[in-house]
Formats: structure tokens, sequence, C-alpha cells
């Protein structure tokens, strides 16, 4: 079936049909698809493209879907799509600007803390997709000890994975509960209050979570700029003059928050 | 890059669409024989879990990278950034076969997550040459080009098994047949899917697709839309049994990308492809050892 070109030009055909997916405005269709009896079937382009776009950002952002439930999601994901359209083709980093756009547009509802778990599944995703670090061990202490080095001059840093987030409400514990029963007790809370967490991906390829003391903060920010352990010691004792370096640090080791810089 | 090249492609047998949901039942239950296809899209990150369990993949099966994000008859060159993240996994992966689509999804920066079609005339062919030659010079291999399936009849100077055959000609791609996208595009737009698959010489094939597809909700018969979310219709699998035919025996895929089943559910649809390639290998195999003793 041979239909003659009624667009001036491909160019045109491109800038219409764009039109179209962007707006649903069928009037753009004339150009594209001049022949065709009813646009209707044109739709599955347009649901094709606000599904995909949807879904994706369903995919990065699982527990604010399950807080809010489908329907409202599907809602919100829309908005966000029409002013933040996709850029790559890849989806997987797709959705970046989500948490302040639900800050933006949800705060006057009493609803401010879903930026906090957006902030938490963007955490997630990130250290799940990072790319794979060379984990400090005990062999690489004593390694370094042996060559006649203080450990506290070993200069270490976060593993590529690692994300330190510091959100406005106490909603660690329910994005927790969430993510893994799929469901909330009737009586959570979500309290307004800053709390600072870590997210990373262990050498068993699993995220973890872990909610950090002021101290611990200081410690874990002057580690990730890629410092020594004596200069990271010395940002958490300002905070807190009693802090326990010592078993702190072995913690970290034990689950693979540090890495080789 | 106008020559086709000699690098052993996929072989000729069933390959499945692969999800990383599949990946552990994929090592461990698979037949010798099978290879598997996945969007590069989905695996263009950093490394982790995922990224490790493609290359564990890699390691014991032939491999395809099925790009669906390239745009490469759009109005915008594919862009670099893309082109590099998907050079960096073919050398990573050094895939069988890289393949795209004939189609657009990307204009002004906006990524359209679809692929959509391009009206058939010679201005869209040289955009879809230049964006051939473009993507195959950037990932340093020759690529397989897919043909769309059709909703709406497009503005179009020619037939679309014309259209791809010239492009393959232009830019020394080779031609991905997927015959569920033919026969949606038969039933939505009356085109003959026969006449279609008759027109393509053999030797641009390096591959044939075939997948489910459902009806439209609203539309129902009059709109059949290509969702890769249900099993392989019987017009579909006739439609592979005359390209096989006509093409002799191809590596054929069966892709699932919605509503997955168990593995061993895909493995059992495989097998009937698998059996429709060794059917194709008997018949020719018969031709020439007829030819045999005519000549002897």
């Amino acid at each position: 079936m041979m239909i003659d070109a009624a667009p001036e030009s491909t160019k045109d055909y491109f800038e219409s049909f764009s039109a179209y997916l962007q707006s649903g405005d069928t009037r753009y269709l004339a150009d594209v698809f001049p022949q065709a009896e009813s646009h209707a079937a044109a739709a599955v382009y347009r649901n094709g493209f606000l599904r995909a776009s949807i879904d994706a950002l369903r995919n990065s952002y699982p527990v604010v879907a399950l807080l809010v439930g489908n329907e409202y999601f599907d809602f919100l994901a829309k908005a966000y799509v029409e002013q933040h359209p996709p850029r790559q083709a890849t989806f997987i980093a797709y959705g970046e600007n989500v948490p302040k756009f639900l800050q933006q547009n949800l705060e006057q509802h009493n609803l401010s803390y879903l930026e906090d778990f957006a902030r938490l599944d963007q955490a997630w995703l990130h250290a799940y997709f990072a790319g794979d670090s060379t984990l400090l061990c005990e062999q690489d202490i004593e390694l370094w000890q042996n060559a006649g080095h203080a450990i506290e001059n070993m200069s270490l840093c976060l593993p590529e994975s690692a994300r330190l987030i510091t959100l406005q409400h106490q909603v660690c514990e329910a994005w927790l509960i969430l993510k893994s029963t799929e469901s909330l007790p009737d009586n959570t809370q979500i309290e307004s209050q800053i709390e600072h967490l870590l997210i990373w991906r262990d050498a068993t390829d699993q995220v973890r979570v872990r909610a950090l003391q002021t101290a611990e903060h200081a410690f874990v920010i002057a580690l990730q700029t890629g410092t020594t352990i004596a200069h990271a010691a010395s940002c958490a004792l300002e905070m807190d003059n009693a802090f326990p370096i010592l078993s702190f640090f072995s913690e970290l080791l034990d689950t693979d928050i540090l890495a080789v810089k | 890059m106008s020559k086709r090249n000699n690098r052993p492609g996929l072989p000729l047998h069933a390959g499945l669409g692969l999800k990383p949901e599949h990946f552990s039942d994929a090592e461990k239950h698979s037949p010798k024989n099978i290879w598997f296809e996945v969007h590069p899209e989905n695996y263009m990150i950093g490394g982790g879990p995922r990224l490790r369990g493609l290359l564990s993949i890699r390691e014991r099966f032939p491999l395809s990278l099925h790009g669906v994000g390239a745009s490469l008859g759009g109005p915008e060159l594919t862009d670099n950034a893309h082109i590099s993240a998907l050079k960096r996994l073919v050398d990573l992966l050094q895939p069988q076969s890289v393949s795209e689509h004939a189609v657009w999804s990307r204009a002004n920066g906006v990524y359209y997550a679809d692929l959509l079609p391009l009206p058939r005339t010679r201005d869209a062919m040289q955009r879809l040459v230049d964006g051939v030659n473009h993507f195959q010079e950037g990932i340093g291999r020759q690529i397989l080009l897919e043909n769309p399936s059709n909703y709406l009849p497009v503005i179009s100077e020619m037939d679309e098994a014309d259209f791809l055959v010239s492009i393959a000609k232009q830019t020394g791609c080779g031609l991905l047949v997927d015959v569920n996208n033919i026969y949606i595009s038969s039933q939505n737009c009356d085109i003959d899917a026969t006449e279609y698959i008759r027109a393509i010489p053999a030797d641009l094939v390096g591959e044939i697709h075939i997948a489910g597809f459902d009806v439209d909700p609203n539309l129902e018969q009059r709109l059949l839309i290509d969702s890769h979310a249900a099993d392989v219709a019987p017009e579909v699998w006739r439609l592979l049994d005359l390209a096989l035919a006509q093409f002799g025996p191809k590596p054929v895929l069966l892709e699932r990308d919605d509503n997955l089943p168990e593995y061993p559910v895909l493995l059992e649809e495989r097998a009937l492809a698998e059996k429709a390639i060794q059917h194709s290998k008997a018949i020719l195999q018969n031709a020439t050892n007829n030819d045999d003793r005519r000549c002897a």
C-alpha cells in the first residue's frame, strides 16, 4: 500500500509525531498518518510511551508506589513524565528528580515525608547497580602494618555503591518494613526528625541500610572524601569525645563499607 | 562500513529472550544448544549482581544484544553516550550478534520509549542509512536491523521489505526478520505477509524473531499489539515455517518481555522453534543430497 507523503518533510513528520506523543492532541496526527480512517490506533504509541515511562518510575521507586497505592502513583508518575520526560534510552537512571518533584508537589498535602522514602528508594537503586569496588579486608591492614606503617595513616574511602543521605523524617524503619513485607502496620508514625543513613551493597550483593549517629556520620563523611583513618577519627571525636572508634571501625570493616583508595 | 563482515553469528538453533528473573534457572536448566538475547539498555550499569549474572550466562552460552533505544531512523543520530555505553557492553560480553530496530524513538532530546514507525520515503531512508552507518561505526560491529510492527499505514513510497533490503545493501547491515511483527502489520495495515517474506533475500537474514501479541482492549481484532506478553499464535508459527522454507535454517528467537511464565514453560515453547529449525535443516540436507546424487 503506497501513501503519498503529506508533510513537507520528514522533519515535519517527527515534529508532529512528537507533539502528539507529548500532548495526546490527535490534530497533530494528520501530518503523521494522513490516510488513516481513524486515529484511534495511534493511541497505542502515546500509551506505550507513557506506560513504559511510568513503569520505569515504579521500578525505581517501588516503596513510594507501595505507600501511595498504584492509582495515585500512576497519577504522580504521569505528571512527572510530562514535566521531566525521559532523556536516555536506558531507564535505569530515569527519575532522578522524583524526590524533589514529590517535595514540591506534595508538601501542601502533608506528605512531605514521601520525598524521604523516594530518596531511600533512589539510594537503594544506586547501590544495587553501582560498579564493584575493591573492599578493604584484614589482610590489607596486616600488609600495611607489616610494611611499617601505622594503621591510622591508612587512606580509605567508601565503595562506589555507598550513598550517605540525610532525611528530614525518620522513615528508615517504615521503609525497611515496606521493602520486605510490602505493607505497614496501621499504627505506623512518621516523626519529623533528622536521620542520617548509609546505604551500600555488601560483598554478598545485599543492599544494606544503617542509621548513623552524629559522630558516626562525621567519621563516614570524612571517609567519603578519601582520607586517613586518623583524620576521620578526629572528625568523629569533635562531635563526641567518647566516640568508640575501634569498635565502629571494626563494624565498618566487617560489613564491607570500607574500600581501598 | 559497506561490506558484510564474516564474524561468526548466532548458532542455527532456537534462542530465548532472557530476563534477570530467569538467570539462575537459565544457568541450571537450559539445553546445551540454547542461546540468549537481552536488551543492552538494561545492562548499561556500573556493575553489581545483574551485570555479573549476565557475564556468567555469557561464559556458558552464545549471546545476542538486541537494542531498543538507538532511534536509528530518528531526526538525531544516536547520541555518543548511548553508543559508548553499548560499546563497553559489546567489548565486555563479546556477543555473537548485535541488533536494533528500523524505527525512531528520540527527538529534541526526548526519548519516547517506544518503537515508532518511520515514513518509507527516500528522505527517511537516507536518515536511516546514516543512522545505521553511524551506529555500526560507533560500536565497531555490523548489526542486524529488525522490521517494526505497524499499527497504522505510514506514509510510503515503497514497500517495507524493499525499504529494509535497500538499507541493508547500502549499509552492510543484516536483517532481523520478526515474523510476529510482519503478522501484526499484515492484520493492522492490510499487507500480504507472504509477499513480504518472499521479497527478502535469504543471504541478508541473520536472525528471525517470534513472539506473542495481544488484541487492543478498545479496538479488539482491528488492532493487534506487539506485546511480547503471550504465547506465540498459530498464525505466527505458520509464518515462521514459511520464513524458514524461504530463507533456509536461521537462528530463531522466542521473545517474551511481559506476563513472564516460569522458565520451563518458556523452554517448552522454545523447543517448538528448535523443531522448526531442525526440520528446515533436514529439508536443506535432503536437497543437498539429491543434488549430489544428480551430479554423481
